[in-house]
């Protein structure tokens, strides 16, 4: 091992660059089926009557519910290839025909959606797995599991698809199973579920206040227990169209997931996988009911992060999206402990952090809220603003506080020359005192050296031994 | 009768004192002429726009004062250096800025307060380099005359004089403490700075500018004062008469300073009630390029249609 290699495994900087490329990873929990069943395949059908189709179509969908090892690529090829092409058969089927699904079919059918997907994930084959640094482990069956997706969207999206039928199938029971799919490392399959999850949500209204119980308990559980669960992104945009169809007035209980729930997902370390959706979420709520803005905002700034910069800027990222759609009204009950916060922000010595919070100042919409509110606004963010002007290190920053002051002097310059006035007096007397305090040092000094100069005499003589 | 009883003793300090300030102020007074600007011709010269550049650039200059903590006097030198430039000599609008910012240079050269010609210029904005500045700052030294390094006589200076002979007449009448109340010095210069930031107030001569903001503090004074006290004091309008006695001084006709004053007057208001006269300056906003996801929703996009409850 050369020596530049040893210094960068310990310097934590050089900690990516020392990451390999790595493959991506097939993961699988289908294991190797002890009872090999070769599959043989069945005429297609659109070659038999139509009398005889729906018999077809049972037999084809339970040969579809074996399932086959993947992990072994040259295992069983000629079996999954006729499941593949089958399951291609049954997508076209379901997709074209009419009066193909039948009452008898439907229990087939979630059997056979069941025995592929239902499975339990497989433990990462990462143990520190960082989904911001790695790749995510993909699903080996995905060939065949694909497919089942792909039919089960067109079964559920199809003209004939009965949901007084479907809810025999579809209940509890299913829901949770497809609810643990969501913690699946593999992103094409929980694409496919957000979207599978999202057809039920609308069609069974039976389900709905059970599917929202139990993403609340994801989502709990996520926040309080593990800070683990890779579907929380896909969950929270299903969520954005649910809250952006809620009726008004919003039930107290779908308030209480905004505050109990939403909010406190924001304290989490992996923000930054679902930041996008949850941000989104929140407004929705906001444009629902504009009297929300105050829990969301306190609730933010009670989760404001204290030690990660990245965090900060994400947090200020979605402050934005929240002014963007703020009622004036709303505006003024936050305005005080967010520009508190804010001014905190463009203090930081995290550049960053401190360009994210001036750029809000480019804002058309915000800034006619600080005009209004400039007798207010300008006495909390100036001292911050004035000492930057003078103390920041990055040039960057100088430049965007040069333009957030001239902007403030614009707003309302009287204001402006009287801050200016009261801080440039307030830095006078806090010299001032600091001279007197050191002048203060000094004589204490100088009393201490007298004074030992005195003793020094006394104490010099030499004592007289009898 | 001795010259005592007739009261032709030696003058007292304070008589010594007011006529070396008026003696003072008669010599900027015999100088004002020197310093004047007249903007309406850097208006035919330029352009429609000229003035309202001209403005936007004065009020670049004030917040640049701001800034670099410059003085008043910096300042008003600057917008003075600013103006008589703008009179003598046809400049594009696209070099308005170097000429503003090179003005504040020279002023801040010629009162001894150093600004770093290079943050100076990268901070301004301004579409110039530091030697596009030095190269500015010498012609502006040449065709204004500054080479001996003798600042011009502004507004300031009149404020300056006027408030001294104003302090030792209250001195006298035994109102210091109103007169300290009152013309505040700060508060006059800060009104006296955006003042000059209306080229119409601008080419107005400097001394009448001066005395009418020490005239609309006193108007303010008497407009809160009166109807809550119902009166006032003798001393009190005896001093508030010197203003017309340093009117006098001045030359300046009655009418004229009236009609001045008026205008003066109205800008200073629109201050005071923070009415907004001008149009909202564009700023570049540069961002370090690491700072690429500025709002989570930007680039979000869903597929998934509304569900009603």
């Amino acid at each position: 091992m050369s020596t530049t290699t040893f210094v960068d495994r310990i310097d934590p900087f050089a900690k990516r660059s020392l990451k390999k490329k790595t493959k991506k990873s097939q993961g699988s929990s289908r294991y190797r089926n002890s009872q090999d069943v070769e599959l043989q395949a069945l005429p297609p059908l659109k070659d038999v009557s139509t009398s005889e189709q729906e018999d077809l179509f049972i037999r084809k969908l339970r040969q579809c519910c074996v399932p086959f090892d993947f992990m072994d690529p040259i295992a069983d090829l000629k079996g999954k290839e006729v499941k593949r092409c089958t399951l291609n058969e049954l997508v076209d089927y379901i997709t074209g025909g009419r009066g193909v699904l039948t009452e008898a079919v439907y229990p087939e059918i979630i059997k056979m959606i069941s025995a592929n997907l239902f499975r339990t994930l497989p433990p990462s084959e990462n143990p520190d797995f960082d989904p911001e640094e790695d790749d995510p482990t993909l699903e080996a069956s995905w060939p065949h599991l694909q497919l089942v997706y792909e039919f089960f969207l067109r079964f559920l999206e199809s003209s004939d698809f009965q949901p007084t039928i479907g809810k025999r199938v579809i209940d509890q029971k299913f829901v949770l199973q497809l609810l643990e799919l969501f913690d699946s490392e593999d992103p094409r399959e929980r694409d496919f579920l957000k979207t599978v999850l999202h057809r039920i949500y609308g069609k069974f209204l039976g389900l709905r206040a059970f599917i929202r119980k139990q993403i609340n308990n994801i989502f709990l559980r996520f926040v309080y227990e593990t800070e683990h669960f890779n579907g929380v992104g896909e969950l929270l945009e299903i969520l954005g169209s649910i809250i952006n169809g809620f009726a008004l007035p919003l039930k107290a209980e779908h308030k209480q997931f905004l505050v109990k729930v939403l909010i406190p997902l924001h304290k989490v370390k992996c923000l930054s996988l679902y930041h996008a959706q949850l941000a989104y979420c929140v407004v929705q709520f906001l444009e629902k009911d504009p009297t929300l803005t105050e829990p969301v905002v306190r609730g933010l700034l009670k989760y404001w992060p204290k030690t990660c910069s990245q965090k900060e800027v994400m947090f200020l990222g979605e402050i934005e999206e929240v002014l963007d759609v703020i009622e004036p009204s709303q505006f003024t009950r936050i305005q005080d402990p967010l520009f508190k916060q804010i001014a905190r922000c463009v203090s930081s010595p995290h550049f960053q952090v401190a360009e994210r919070a001036l750029y809000f100042w480019n804002n058309e919409y915000i800034m006619s809220l600080m005009e209004e509110n400039n007798h207010v606004i300008m006495p909390i963010m100036f001292p911050a603003l004035y000492r930057i002007s003078k103390e920041h290190w990055n040039p960057t920053i100088v430049a965007l506080v040069y333009n957030v002051l001239k902007t403030f002097m614009e707003m309302n310059s009287k204001l402006f020359d009287e801050l200016t006035a009261t801080y440039k007096a307030e830095r006078q007397r806090e010299k001032k005192r600091e001279k007197e305090r050191d002048e203060l040092w000094k004589r204490l000094a100088e009393l201490e050296l007298s004074n030992s100069k005195k003793m020094i005499p006394h104490n010099s003589s030499p004592t007289v031994k009898k | 009768m001795n010259n005592r009883s007739k009261g032709r003793g030696r003058p007292g300090p304070d008589a010594i004192n007011i006529k070396h300030i008026v003696y003072e102020l008669e010599k900027a007074l015999n100088v004002e002429e020197k310093y004047m600007t007249n903007l309406f011709v850097a208006d035919q010269n330029s352009g429609e726009d000229a003035l309202l550049a001209r403005d936007a650039a004065a009020r670049k200059l004030r917040f640049l004062k701001t800034w670099f903590d410059l003085s008043s006097q910096v300042f008003l030198t600057a917008i003075n250096l600013l103006d008589r430039f703008l009179t003598k000599m046809k400049v594009k609008p696209s070099h308005l800025g170097c000429v503003s910012i090179s003005c504040l240079y020279v002023a801040s050269e010629l009162h001894k307060c150093q600004i770093n010609p290079s943050q100076l210029v990268s901070i301004s904005q301004t579409k110039c380099r530091v030697s596009d500045l030095d190269r500015m700052s010498d012609i502006i030294r040449e065709k204004l005359g500054l080479e001996r390094g003798d600042a011009p006589i502004t507004a300031f200076n009149y404020l300056n004089h006027y408030l001294k002979v104003l302090e030792c007449a209250a001195k006298q009448l035994k109102v210091k403490s109103q007169f300290s109340t009152i013309l505040q010095r700060k508060n006059l210069l800060t009104r006296l700075e955006v003042v000059m930031l209306d080229s119409e107030c601008a080419c107005m001569r400097p001394s009448i500018i001066a005395l009418s903001m020490i005239q609309s503090r006193l108007e303010k004074f008497m407009f809160a004062e009166v109807p809550c006290k119902q009166y006032v004091s003798v001393e009190m309008y005896r001093f508030l008469s010197v203003i017309n006695e340093l009117q006098i001084i001045s030359t300046m006709l009655p009418h004229e300073y009236a009609l001045r004053y008026g205008k003066l007057k109205n800008v200073v208001q629109n201050y005071d009630n923070n009415i907004r006269t001008a149009p909202p300056s564009r700023l570049k906003w540069r961002l370090s390029l690491r700072l690429n996801t500025l709002r989570p929703l930007v680039n979000f996009r869903t597929n998934l249609f509304l569900i009603r409850e």
